[in-house]
C-alpha cells in the first residue's frame, strides 16, 4: 500500500522572490486532507504518544496537526508490535495503532529519536544502531524498509548513517556516512516486485557533519543522474532526488559535530552556512524540516537565512517538562526592557499570581492565548458522558460560548511543587499553542509585508526576549536553567530517603539563617567596640 | 442531592483530587466524564497551597478550576496514615513536622475553619480516627471523643455563619465493635438536625470483609432516610455495590485512580494489569463497550502496554478509563434502582465479575441480608476470603 503523495506549494510574496534559494517563504504542504501551513510545526512523541497529552488533550491542542514518531522504541519486540496491527479499513497501520486518524494528522517516522544525543555504538555498512528499552538494536536497510512498508506512515525518513560516536569525525568517516546514506536511500526507493509497495514520501536527513564540502558532496549525490545498475534500482527515477519529498536537518548531531571540530558551542552563522552547503545544489521547492531547534531565536534565523519550513516542538515540550510556561509572540509583545522567553513557575513569586500563563501584557499586544489552559472550554453538554438516565449535566449550568477562567500561574506553581502530572499536561498544551501562534505570526508577517519589515520585527524580537543559549559568559543562569534546578529539587523531595534528605536540608538552612543573625548582631555590637556573644549555660556559644 | 455547585445524583462514587487535582487530569477532562462531585483533602491543601493562598484565590473551586460539587474530608484520616508523627489530645491532633520537629495542632475548630476557606459544598467533622484493627480502650475513647469533636465542629460551623453555604457531615466511629458503633449512632443521631449527612468511618483498614459489611449494615439501618450516607474509603466495585445494597449513597477512594497510574485498568470482568506481556499484542481496547474517551477512541491494550509506566500519557488514559468505569458501575446501579431491577443488576454484575472464580462468601452473606441470593440459579460456587481480584502473569 503506498502513501498518498505530498504537495508543497510556495506562495508568491512581494517580500521575497519566489525562486530564491535561501529566503523566507510561506507555503502549504498537503497530504490527503491535511494542510500544514509553513513555516509551521510538528509535535514530538515519545513511545508513540505526545508526552503528557492524552488523546482528548491532543484534540484540544489545535496546533498539533503533524506528529513525528521515532520507531526505535518498538524494537523491543520482534517483530515490532505496530507491524502486527490488524488492518482497519484503508488506514495505515501506524495510524490505526497510534490512533491518529490519517485525514486529520500528518504522521512522519524516523528510526531514531532526533533529539537523542547519547553516544551509540558505531553504525556499519550493513546496519544502524538504535535504542530501545532492551538495549541497542541493529537495524538493516531491509528491516527499515519492511517496517516502513508495513506501518505506512505519510512520511518516511530514509535510513541514514549519522554517527553518534565521539566527534570529530574523520574524512573517511564522513565519506562512509555520505555513501551509506545515499545507498540506503536508493534501497528505500527501489520498486518492490509489486510496484505499489514503493514508499512515496521519503524525507532524507542531510548528512556530512560539520564539513561543508562533505555536505555538498552528499547533496550532489542526490541530484547526480545515475547509470547502469544503480539507475535500474531506482527506475523510473533518474536520480535519487526525484524520489525525495523533503529535506531534514537534525540540530542535535549537527551541533555535536560542530562542537567536536571547534571545541565551542556552535554559533548561528556556522550552523546556517552548513545547512546552506547542503541545499546549494538541491531544488528549492521542497519542504525543509529542522529537528531540535533551540528556541524561537534560532528558528527565526533559520527561516530568514535559509528558508526553513518546518520545526519540531522539542524545545517547547522540554520547557513544559521543566516547568516553564512560554510567553512570547511574533511580532514581539510591546514591552519595556528585555524579558525571558517564559516563566519559571517554580519560582515563589508566582505563589499568589492569579494571572494566566500569558497574562499581564499591555492592551496593544497580540491577543490572548487560546490554548486549553489559558482559554479552557467545557465540553458541550450533549457530549458529556451520562451514566444513568437521571444524569443531567446541563442542569444549573450556564452554557455560553465564552471560555472558563484561565488556569493561573499560582495554580500551576502549586501543581509543580506538589509534583502533580497535570502541571505538565497544561504546560505542554500551552507551550505547543504558543509555538503555533508564533509561526502564524511569522507567516502573516512574511505574506503581507516588505522584507525590511520582517527584518525589523526579527531585530525587535531579539531585543525583546533573551535567547536561550549555552553562552558561557553569562553569569546568571537563565530561566530554563533555574527551572531545571527547581524541578530537580522537587524530584529529590520524593522517594526513598527523602525525609533524611529534607531534614538535612532544613537543618542546614536554619544553621545558615542562625549564622546570619549572629553575624548581624556581631556587626552591630562591633560598632560599639564590644562583642556580646550569647553563651549557653554550659559556656558554649549559642547558635 | 442538590448543592451549591449543582446537582449530583445518588448513589455515586467520588474520585479523589487529593492536592487540588485528579492526578493527571484537568477539570475540563473530569467534567466531560460525567463527574459532578470530587473530593479534596484538607490536610494536604492546608500544607500546600495553604489557607492564605486559598483565601486570596476565593476558595478551592476557583483556585483549581473545578466548577461542580466538592467534598473535603477533615484531616482525620491523616491521623492514621501519618500516625508516626501524630499525638492525639482532647484539644486536637498534634502533627509534628518530620523535617524539623515543629508541631502544628489540628483542632476541630481549626479543621472546620480550613474547610470554610477551601469552600467545599460538603465538609466533614474532625473525627478521632483509629486504625480499623486496633483493639482496646483506645477505640472507645476515640468514639466518644468523635462525638465531642462533632459538637465543637457544629459550633464552629454555625457560629461562622456557614451553615447555609456548606453542609457538615458527621462521621460514625466505634471500630469493629457493634456496641461501640451503637453508642456512637445514639450520640450522633441526637445531633441529626444540626448535620446534613452521615459518614461511616473507621473502616477500610484491612479488617475482615465479613466484619466490614456487618458494620456498614448496622449503621445504614439506623441512619436516617433523609440524610445521605457516605461510606469512606470504599472503591472496589464489589464493595461499592454491596454498600449500595445495604443503603449507602456515596463513597470515595483513591483506588481506581491510583491503580490506573500503576497500569491497571478496571473492567466488568475484573482488573487488567496492562504491564503484563500478555497484553503486548492485544489490539482490542480495554472494553469495546466502555464509553470513556480511551476506549471509544479505540486505544488498544497493545499501545497502552507499550506506554504504561513509561509515559504520563498512559496514566492519564487509564485514569480516564477507571473513573468512567466507577461511574458506570454506579450509574447502572441508579438505573436499576429506578427501574426496580436492582437485584437483577447485582446478580448480573457479580456473575460477570466473579463468575470465573466463585463468589466471595462475604458478598453472598451481605446480599442475602437484603434478600438477594447470588447463588440462586447459579452454578458458580462460593469461595472463602476477601475475593479481591487481580491479574497475574501467565508465566508465574
Amino acid at each position: 500500500m503506498s502513501s498518498p503523495s505530498l504537495s508543497f506549494e510556495i506562495s508568491s510574496s512581494e517580500a521575497y522572490p519566489h525562486d530564491s534559494r535561501f529566503a523566507p517563504r510561506v507555503a502549504k504542504l498537503l497530504i490527503r486532507k491535511v494542510a500544514i501551513d509553513t513555516p509551521g510545526l510538528l509535535a514530538c512523541t515519545s513511545r508513540g504518544v505526545v508526552p503528557h497529552l492524552s488523546r482528548d488533550n491532543v484534540i484540544r491542542t489545535k496546533g498539533i496537526r503533524w506528529i513525528h514518531v521515532p520507531f526505535e522504541t518498538f524494537l523491543e519486540h520482534k517483530p515490532p508490535v505496530p507491524t502486527l496491527q490488524p488492518q482497519q479499513g484503508q488506514s495505515p497501520k501506524i495510524n490505526s495503532f497510534l490512533r491518529f486518524p490519517e485525514d486529520e494528522y500528518v504522521l512522519s517516522m524516523s528510526l531514531r529519536d532526533p533529539a537523542d544525543r547519547r553516544e551509540m555504538p558505531a553504525n556499519t555498512n550493513v546496519y544502524v544502531t538504535a535504542n530501545c528499552i532492551r538495549g541497542v538494536k541493529k537495524v538493516t536497510p531491509s528491516d527499515w524498509r519492511s517496517y516502513m512498508i508495513s506501518c505506512n506512515p505519510d512520511i518516511i525518513f530514509s535510513l541514514s548513517d549519522i554517527p553518534f560516536t565521539t566527534p570529530p569525525y574523520s574524512q573517511k568517516r564522513l565519506t562512509k556516512s555520505i555513501e551509506r546514506s545515499a545507498l540506503w536511500l536508493a534501497h528505500m526507493l527501489h520498486s518492490g516486485p509489486d510496484s505499489t509497495s514503493t514508499p512515496s514520501n521519503v524525507f532524507v536527513q542531510m548528512v556530512g557533519g560539520a564539513s561543508a564540502p562533505a555536505r555538498t558532496t552528499f547533496a550532489e549525490s542526490l541530484v547526480e543522474v545515475l547509470h547502469g545498475k544503480e539507475a535500474d534500482a531506482i527506475q523510473p527515477r533518474k536520480c535519487l532526488d526525484e524520489g525525495v519529498a523533503g529535506y531534514a536537518f537534525d540540530m542535535v548531531p549537527l551541533r555535536l559535530a560542530i562542537e567536536g571540530v571547534q571545541g565551542l558551542s556552535p554559533n548561528h552563522s556556522t550552523i546556517v552556512s552548513l545547512i546552506q552547503a547542503s541545499l546549494l545544489v538541491l531544488p528549492p521547492n521542497k519542504p525543509r524540516l529542522v529537528t531540535s531547534a533551540r528556541g524561537p531565536h534560532e528558528m527565526l534565523l533559520l527561516i530568514r537565512e535559509v528558508g526553513i519550513d518546518l520545526f519540531d516542538t522539542y524545545w517547547a515540550q522540554r520547557a513544559a517538562n521543566i516547568g516553564v510556561a512560554l510567553d512570547f509572540s511574533f511580532p514581539a509583545h510591546i514591552v519595556t526592557g528585555k524579558r525571558d522567553l517564559g516563566h519559571n513557575l517554580y519560582d515563589t513569586k508566582y505563589t499568589r499570581d492569579f494571572t494566566s500563563m500569558m497574562g499581564n501584557h499591555d492592551k496593544d499586544s497580540p491577543g490572548i492565548c487560546l490554548c486549553a489552559a489559558c482559554s479552557p472550554y467545557s465540553t458541550p453538554s450533549p457530549e458529556i458522558l451520562r451514566h444513568s438516565s437521571m444524569d443531567e449535566p446541563d442542569k444549573h449550568r450556564d452554557s455560553s460560548d465564552s471560555p472558563n477562567p484561565p488556569y493561573t500561574k499560582a495554580f500551576l506553581h502549586h501543581l509543580l511543587h506538589t509534583h502533580e502530572m497535570s502541571a505538565h499536561s497544561l504546560l505542554a498544551l500551552h507551550n505547543i499553542t504558543v509555538m503555533d501562534a508564533f509561526f502564524a505570526g511569522i507567516r502573516g508577517l512574511i505574506s503581507h509585508n516588505s522584507a525590511s519589515i520582517f527584518e525589523a520585527e526579527i531585530r525587535r524580537f531579539f531585543e525583546t526576549y533573551m535567547e536561550d543559549t549555552d553562552d558561557m559568559s553569562r553569569m546568571e543562569p537563565n530561566v530554563f536553567e533555574r527551572a531545571e534546578k527547581a524541578w530537580g529539587e522537587v524530584e529529590l523531595l520524593r522517594g526513598k530517603g527523602r525525609i533524611a534528605r529534607e531534614t538535612e536540608r532544613v537543618k542546614a538552612e536554619s544553621a545558615v539563617a542562625a549564622n546570619e543573625v549572629l553575624k548581624k548582631e556581631m556587626e552591630e555590637k562591633g560598632a560599639e567596640g564590644a562583642v556580646n556573644v550569647p553563651l549557653a549555660s554550659n559556656g558554649e556559644v549559642m547558635m | 442531592m442538590v448543592l451549591a455547585h449543582g446537582e449530583t445524583v445518588l448513589p455515586t462514587f467520588m474520585p479523589v483530587a487529593t492536592q487540588a487535582a485528579i492526578k493527571g487530569l484537568t477539570p475540563e477532562q473530569v467534567e466531560s466524564l460525567g463527574i459532578s462531585l470530587i473530593l479534596n483533602n484538607t490536610y494536604h491543601l492546608n500544607l500546600r497551597p495553604g489557607v492564605d493562598v486559598l483565601k486570596v484565590a476565593g476558595g478551592a473551586h476557583l483556585f483549581e478550576g473545578w466548577r461542580h460539587n466538592m467534598l473535603t474530608d477533615s484531616g482525620g484520616f491523616q491521623l492514621v496514615s501519618l500516625s508516626k508523627f501524630t499525638t492525639i489530645t482532647e484539644e486536637g491532633a498534634v502533627f509534628s513536622s518530620p523535617f524539623n520537629g515543629e508541631s502544628t495542632i489540628l483542632t476541630p475548630e481549626e479543621s472546620i475553619s480550613i474547610q470554610h476557606a477551601i469552600g467545599a459544598d460538603i465538609i466533614m467533622q474532625l473525627d478521632d480516627v483509629v486504625p480499623s484493627l486496633l483493639q482496646g480502650p483506645r477505640v472507645e475513647e476515640a468514639m466518644k471523643r468523635s462525638i465531642r469533636w462533632l459538637d465543637r465542629c457544629i459550633q464552629q460551623h454555625e457560629s461562622a455563619g456557614r451553615k447555609d453555604a456548606q453542609n457538615l457531615f458527621a462521621i460514625v466511629q466505634g471500630g469493629l465493635d457493634p456496641n461501640l458503633r451503637d453508642k456512637c449512632l445514639d450520640g450522633m443521631l441526637e445531633r441529626k438536625d444540626r448535620v446534613s449527612g452521615y459518614a461511616i468511618g473507621g473502616l477500610s483498614g484491612g479488617e475482615e470483609k465479613d466484619v466490614f459489611w456487618k458494620i456498614i449494615k448496622q449503621c445504614a439501618d439506623r441512619l436516617p432516610e433523609d440524610r445521605p450516607r457516605y461510606a469512606m474509603g470504599i472503591g472496589f466495585a464489589e464493595d461499592l455495590l454491596v454498600c449500595v445494597a445495604l443503603g449507602i449513597d456515596m463513597a470515595d477512594c483513591v483506588f481506581p485512580t491510583r491503580t490506573a497510574r500503576f497500569g491497571v485498568a478496571l473492567t466488568h470482568t475484573g482488573p487488567i494489569n496492562l504491564k503484563l506481556g500478555k497484553h503486548a499484542k492485544d489490539f482490542d481496547p480495554i472494553d469495546s463497550t466502555c464509553p470513556c474517551p480511551t476506549c471509544k477512541d479505540g486505544t488498544s491494550r497493545a499501545l497502552l502496554h507499550h506506554i504504561v509506566t513509561h509515559e504520563t500519557t498512559a496514566a492519564h488514559a487509564l485514569t480516564i478509563h477507571n473513573i468512567v468505569f466507577q461511574a458506570q458501575v454506579m450509574g447502572r446501579a441508579r438505573e436499576a434502582i429506578i427501574a426496580g431491577t436492582f437485584p437483577d443488576y447485582l446478580l448480573s454484575f457479580f456473575a460477570g465479575y466473579f463468575g470465573d472464580r466463585g463468589y466471595p462468601e462475604w458478598c453472598v452473606a451481605a446480599l442475602r441480608s437484603v434478600n438477594v441470593d447470588l447463588l440462586q440459579n447459579s452454578k458458580t460456587p462460593m469461595v472463602p476470603g476477601g475475593g479481591a481480584k487481580w491479574e497475574y502473569s501467565d508465566a508465574a
